[in-house]
């Protein structure tokens, strides 16, 4: 491959892109249905929690937007959902190369919904597969946003039926969904203390400052922590 | 933000260790999010954390392992009498 090979967008990859993320956007229609309950319960309107699902579209920012909705500040709650989401830029930064010879309106539309699924489906298809039909990043996204939006929905109609939650094990939904995506961010073949110093560093500093700063703020001092202690043990 | 990326690398070059850096500031927001929420949860939430973590060690799928964990959470009142 080559920075220079050439990319076209066009219908019929819109079509295999959502073709190929339809098997896991199923996956993502009960955690939308988690998502539009929370959001009731939080006190978000059913309108508020559809319109957020179909903006944001992010499950991880969401969820945290939740958790600390009533406690936080506004500007701790921007700071910890760029945060959440930071990874979207590493994302973008490793498809630039061919993302970068699109006009601008197909940049846009294969950006607006990238997300971990349809960006491994993607980079593997251009760097493996060396496919250069853009379009299926547009049409995987798509179909994991529709997927989302109506999982929110039916969630937002259930959240008005079921009542209290926590009756179905709701309430540990937000916790369990980021301890998965930790999970899924953690290479488990290479336990070295330079990988997990960090983490446990933020640990540390989320529980030692949860009394004395601002809520949202003690998490994203051990965010920002992490990330300089990780810098300093790279080494270059 | 899923827009800078392609608009970043116009401009900057992103070092390994800048990588790094990122990677590790979006991880740890999670794991502060689970300790902050385990740091005030009830005994349920916090149980619920660790059979989701051990089951993902086990088993490797996320879906299986959260829906695990929700049905231990809802039925934790009815557990906790037990012990």
């Amino acid at each position: 491959m080559t920075p220079s090979s050439e990319v076209t967008f066009t219908k019929n990859g819109f079509v295999i892109g959502i073709k190929r993320l339809l098997p896991i956007s199923l996956f993502l229609v009960p955690f939308g249905i988690g998502f539009g309950v929370a959001a009731l319960e939080k006190g978000f309107s059913a309108f508020e929690a559809i319109f957020m699902s179909a903006a944001v579209f992010s499950g991880a920012a969401q969820f945290a937007v939740l958790e600390i909705w009533h406690t936080s500040g506004i500007l701790s709650i921007i700071i910890i959902t760029l945060t959440v989401s930071i990874r979207m830029i590493l994302y973008g930064t490793a498809l630039a190369q061919w993302l970068n010879q699109l006009p601008f309106k197909y940049r846009f539309l294969c950006v607006f919904n990238l997300s971990d699924a349809n960006f491994a489906e993607g980079f593997l298809s251009l760097n493996k597969k060396n496919e250069r039909d853009l379009a299926f990043l547009f049409g995987g996204g798509f179909m994991l946003w529709f997927a989302w939006v109506i999982g929110t929905i039916i969630g937002v109609l259930l959240g008005n039926i079921i009542g209290d939650p926590s009756t179905y094990g709701l309430h540990v939904l937000m916790p369990c969904f980021f301890t998965a995506l930790v999970m899924k961010n953690w290479d488990r073949k290479s336990i070295k203390i330079k990988v997990l110093a960090p983490f446990l560093l933020a640990i540390v500093i989320t529980i030692a400052t949860k009394g004395i700063l601002t809520q949202g703020w003690n998490m994203i001092f051990a965010a920002i922590a992490a990330g300089g202690l990780a810098g300093l043990l790279h080494g270059k | 933000m899923r827009a800078s990326g392609p608009l970043l690398m116009k401009y900057v070059t992103l070092t390994p260790r800048r990588e790094t850096m990122l990677n590790t500031m979006a991880i740890a927001i999670l794991v502060a999010l689970v300790a902050n929420t385990a740091a005030s949860g009830n005994l349920d939430v916090i149980t619920a954390i660790i059979v989701t973590f051990l089951l993902l060690c086990v088993i490797n799928n996320i879906f299986v392992a959260i829906i695990t964990s929700m049905a231990l959470a809802a039925f934790w009142p009815y557990l906790s009498q037990l012990f």
